[in-house]
């Protein structure tokens, strides 16, 4: 594998939650004991529903809510322990890019105010330049230069989007936090934005974890993914392997449950379906968090928290949180939930 | 396959789509235009389509296509100003829906045909309960006591999922999470057995597994017509028997689902299809886009809408707008050059 970028280890963020109606009060674990690495020029896919984490994880990161415990490390940098000094320097090498374009673009800047905006904050290039750097920057994304004094609400969805790509490729970072990048797009705009992303990887060697309850657009972008469920890994391996070789029951149910655009394949395959919801993030269940969906279940599974553990061969990295974690779980969870 | 006779089931029709019976709910011809600053937008161009009965018929196309308009107009649920529905037929078991007067609509809506809404938060009144409000629908159109309308309630929440169906018929909307809630509304839509529901992305807010959930639950109904609205061709795969494929507010191309996945004509459906990334591709090219944008509603160009966009252009479409031809049985496409190959090679 690569060398590594990113480390992060035993990442915790917890919530207050404020008082409910019924007058409950409790601690959200929006993350909860997170481990991952990212490597150069790699990119990390993070998967799940709602709630998950996926998001937090992201803006943990990119410093935007403050982790409760564990540690980030960028290039053997704890970005969680940063003295006010060293702050600004940080952000620098990790950008955001987010779901809405429109409502993460300033309406009332011109796009090259937009893009030029974190070379400003971060003063890399002298003021004289800013111009003509927002203008390379924008040709990267394949915008015409005339985009520079027109705002964004002249664009197309999947234009201002590239803006946002643009600004966040502005002062060079080496790692882009993509939050669900393309939910906002349409199909044929999001194939445009998907491609974009893997050639300014090719061309920068730039690291991306890559955040979207897309799959197959996950699936598609990442060299690695990881699956969150209410907080916690579940697993975490190439995207082949999770894929192919899905280790973890929610690994199996959430692939099952991504339609196939093809009738013959979509109509024939069997679909595992998963009872209920995902339970509150306020009161999860004890043991594993996934048990009360899972049709594997067992006692041990409500009374212990399954180990984060690696059961990966060949020295390829292949992580899993769960008791009978073992080959063939696709087929083994199809059975059980066909009973 | 044995293991599953449920599965078995729903499987059916196949997706070639069962023969073509007699047309239970058909749009025909059907114009809608919109006043905006800018001018009067074209939003929905002589759609027609049909559904048979136990038929899905899927809409889908991009933002700005038309899908909704086109559904939203035929149920005359679109404001008028600024909408105008300037010509059409919209025919159910042959009575035309745009002539009858607003009672007249009002008996027919709800009864007859249901429709369920991408935002289920905002389809149910926040002030009353859940089962007032399935209630409400089969009171009125079948006449039912509140007592028995307040059982079937009950019977159609737990028929569609909703666990403890006799606590959650005396809940409030907000009290459900987003899953259940989506659930609800799918009952109280088919509460009154309507014979048509009309479906506008009802998934595409869920998590993917609630959404397999409300997708196994449609086709779990196999006597009602649907015509189901949606940008993912996925979901659409795994629903329809017939695809109708709308751009710029026309319907470009359409037939049975397995051609237009298979065998597309049009070029749009080809690239649409294209641009989707596949879980099950081992590797992975390049995504198909598709250059520029669709054209301004307010501005339709004379020709051919994708003109611009297209790869297999000619002269012909800059000037002319291509009709809906048959290119393959039961299969149509709106494209000059699919109209070539189709008549030089059939």
């Amino acid at each position: 594998m690569a060398d590594t970028l990113l480390e992060v280890r035993d990442l915790s963020v917890h919530f207050k939650a404020k008082a409910g109606a019924r007058g409950g009060r409790g601690v959200v674990k929006a993350v909860d004991g997170l481990d991952f690495t990212i490597g150069y020029g790699e990119t990390l896919g993070v998967v799940g529903e709602s709630g998950c984490g996926k998001s937090t994880t992201g803006l943990a990161i990119q410093g935007l809510v403050k982790a409760t415990s564990g540690s980030i490390m960028l290039e053997g940098q704890d970005l969680t322990t940063l003295k006010a000094n060293q702050v600004r320097a940080a952000r620098r090498r990790t950008q955001m890019v987010f779901q809405d374009p429109t409502s993460s673009l300033n309406m009332r800047m011109t796009v090259g105010q937009i893009v030029a905006e974190p070379l400003l904050v971060h003063d890399t290039v002298p003021r004289s330049e800013h111009r003509a750097r927002a203008a390379e920057l924008l040709g990267l994304v394949g915008m015409p230069e005339s985009a520079l004094d027109r705002y964004p609400h002249e664009f197309s969805g999947g234009q201002r989007q590239r803006v946002g790509i643009a600004r966040a490729l502005a002062v060079e970072p080496d790692l882009i936090i993509c939050d669900e990048p393309t939910a906002a797009l349409d199909v044929s705009i999001r194939a445009q934005v998907l491609n974009l992303f893997r050639e300014l990887q090719r061309a920068r060697d730039l690291s991306y974890l890559f955040i979207s309850h897309d799959l197959s657009a996950v699936h598609h972008i990442s060299d690695r993914i990881l699956v969150m469920y209410l907080g916690r890994p579940m697993e975490l391996a190439s995207r082949d392997t999770v894929y192919n070789d899905p280790q973890h029951p929610y690994t199996v149910a959430l692939m099952s449950a991504v339609p196939v655009p093809d009738p013959d394949i979509e109509r024939n395959r069997e679909h595992i379906l998963l009872q209920g919801d995902v339970p509150s993030p306020l009161n999860p269940p004890s043991g594993c968090v996934f048990r009360t969906r899972c049709p594997l279940a067992q006692d041990v599974c409500a009374a212990e928290v399954p180990a984060w553990r690696d059961i990966g061969t060949d020295g390829e990295e292949h992580m899993v949180a769960c008791h009978f974690a073992q080959p063939g779980m696709a087929e083994l969870v199809a059975g059980q939930a066909a009973r | 396959m044995s293991a599953h006779p449920s599965l078995e089931l729903t499987l059916q029709p196949s997706p070639e789509g069962r023969a073509p019976g007699a047309p239970v709910f058909e749009v025909q011809d059907l114009q809608v235009e919109f006043r905006t600053s800018a001018g009067v937008a074209k939003a929905v161009n002589h759609v027609s389509f049909s559904v048979a009965a136990g038929e899905c018929l899927a809409i889908v196309g991009e933002s700005g296509s038309g899908k909704t308009a086109t559904l939203l107009a035929a149920l005359g649920l679109l404001p008028t100003p600024p909408s105008r529905t300037t010509g059409g037929k919209v025919l159910l078991d042959g009575v035309d829906l745009l002539a009858l007067s607003r009672r007249g609509l009002r008996d027919v809506l709800g009864r007859d045909i249901s429709m369920v809404f991408q935002d289920s938060l905002s389809a149910f009144n926040p002030v009353l309960t859940i089962g007032r409000q399935i209630s409400e629908g089969v009171r009125r159109h079948r006449g039912l006591s509140k007592k028995a309308a307040h059982a079937l309630s009950i019977e159609m929440l737990e028929r569609v999922g909703v666990p403890d169906p006799r606590q959650r018929v005396d809940q409030y909307p907000h009290q459900l999470s987003g899953g259940m809630r989506q659930r609800a509304m799918i009952a109280m839509a088919l509460a009154g057995e309507p014979k048509v529901l009309i479906a506008d992305e009802p998934t595409t807010a869920l998590d993917v597994t609630v959404q397999a959930q409300i997708l196994e639950l449609v086709r779990s109904f196999e006597d009602l017509s649907v015509v189901w609205v949606s940008h993912d061709l996925g979901v659409v795969a795994g629903l329809a028997d017939r695809v109708a494929v709308m751009y710029a507010g026309s319907v470009i191309e359409q037939g049975p689902a397995r051609d237009i996945f298979h065998d597309p004509r049009h070029p749009y459906t080809r690239a649409l299809l294209g641009s989707v990334p596949r879980l099950r591709d081992p590797d992975r090219g390049d995504l198909v886009s598709i250059p520029g944008l669709p054209p301004s509603l307010v501005d339709l160009p004379a020709g051919c809408p994708f003109y611009a966009r297209c790869d297999v252009r000619d002269e012909r479409g800059l000037a002319r707008r291509p009709e809906l031809v048959t290119v393959a049985p039961r299969h149509e496409a709106a494209c000059f050059a699919a109209a070539d190959e189709a008549r030089n090679h059939g």
